[in-house]
């Protein structure tokens, strides 16, 4: 079996378990692409046919999306996570 | 013997439907027209002194079960559907006699196939008995979090719901990648996120250590529907900090899927194993988040 993200509009609409991609395609009438990467969730776009997390995120040279700005420092035992917001380019502290 | 058919009172108790007659005469086979008599535990009462004597028929008269009162009270197993019953005493006159329904018989109702796992989108064509089937959907657990430096959190685990739902012959199936939504007809639980759960009854993942704290642990999804599978599925525990050789957290659930631990310090999270759990946060420093598994549809018809 194999995972297809289902595209719509450049962006992720779900992710699927189908036998083939034509299968897939033909179910949701949209295209789709096969991908793996634990990074791709819904939401996530498409870029010149490569899928990213965001637009702006860039892989290193461990295969893993960054964001071009760190992760903000919440200290120990935070009460907040940290969530990307490709408008403003820099993350939206969300509380836990 | 002279047979009458009577008209009789009827009431409804706590314990079921009870017929009240009256056997105006000894040597007498008194018939009791109903086609309300539903197969089940019935109990016939009499004066403790007089034997009565109740048989239960269908409407060609082929008996079904009988039984004659001793000490004032008889036990009769009907197995199947009644339309009349008939009564007779050898002594007395104006003996009072109840009818009660006490049990209803209750049969197991699931067809022979047991538990069908559904694992890939497609249209689902089978059909059953009463043309229902009971439907466990549980969406695809999320990955859990790569954030470099910074350990991530646990994946969230997918969504699980579960109904009745009829089988038309053609059923729109969807299942859900890591964090991907699953449907089967109108029933939708989405994918887990990171760190919520999906949709309804998911879990979210175990929060990241930070710079030197252990990870958190995943948590357990509810147990929605134990007749169609007696399990559960979780979220993945959170990534240890960077600093400290902390370690991650635990993934949870079992039975549909088990969260994967949190990556320990510079180490990634383990994937979740089985449908619906997410994947262990990346420990601090390069641990990449593990993965999560996909959604799966749980039918059981009857």
């Amino acid at each position: 079996m194999k995972q297809f993200c289902v595209i719509e509009n450049s962006t992720v609409i779900n992710i699927v378990m189908a036998e083939s991609k034509e299968v897939a395609e033909e179910l949701f009438n949209k295209q789709c692409i096969e991908s793996y990467h634990s990074q791709i969730a819904i939401g996530s776009v498409l870029v010149d046919g490569i899928l990213k997390p965001y637009a702006s995120w860039i892989l290193n040279e461990f295969n893993n999306w960054e964001p071009p700005k760190p992760w903000p420092n919440l200290g120990e035992n935070p009460t907040q996570y940290a969530e990307w917001n490709e408008q403003k380019n820099d993350f939206d502290l969300v509380d836990l | 013997m002279a047979i009458s058919v009577f008209p009789v009172a009827t009431s409804a108790s706590a314990s079921g439907l009870s017929k009240a007659v009256n056997l105006t005469s000894s040597n007498t086979l008194y018939t009791l027209v109903d086609a309300t008599l539903t197969a089940g535990n019935y109990t016939v009462t009499s004066p403790s002194t007089i034997e009565v004597e109740a048989t239960f028929y269908n409407s060609s008269y082929t008996s079904l079960a009988s039984g004659t009162t001793a000490s004032g009270t008889a036990s009769i197993n009907l197995p199947s559907d009644a339309s009349r019953v008939t009564f007779a005493t050898t002594t007395g006159s104006n003996v009072a006699v109840t009818l009660q329904l006490t049990g209803l018989i209750l049969t197991p109702n699931f067809t022979s196939a047991g538990v069908e796992t559904l694992t890939s989108t497609q249209t689902y064509t089978q059909t059953s008995t009463s043309g229902y089937a009971y439907v466990l959907v549980v969406g695809g657990g999320s990955s859990g979090q790569s954030r470099g430096y910074y350990p991530g959190g646990g994946g969230g685990s997918g969504g699980l719901d579960t109904t009745i739902l009829p089988l038309t012959g053609s059923v729109a199936t969807i299942v859900g990648g890591s964090g991907g939504t699953t449907s089967f007809g109108t029933l939708t639980a989405t994918g887990g996120g990171q760190p919520g759960g999906g949709s309804p009854n998911g879990t979210g993942g175990g929060g990241s250590g930070y710079f030197g704290g252990q990870g958190g642990a995943g948590s357990a999804t509810a147990n929605v529907n134990k007749y169609i599978v007696n399990g559960t599925t979780g979220s993945g525990g959170g990534g240890g900090g960077k600093f400290h050789a902390a370690d991650g957290g635990a993934g949870a659930g079992s039975g549909i899927g088990t969260g994967g631990n949190g990556g320990s310090h510079n180490a990634s999270g383990n994937s979740g194993t089985g449908y619906g759990a997410g994947g262990g946060g990346g420990g601090g420093g390069p641990g990449a988040g593990g993965a999560g598994t996909q959604g799966v549809v749980y039918v059981r018809r009857f």
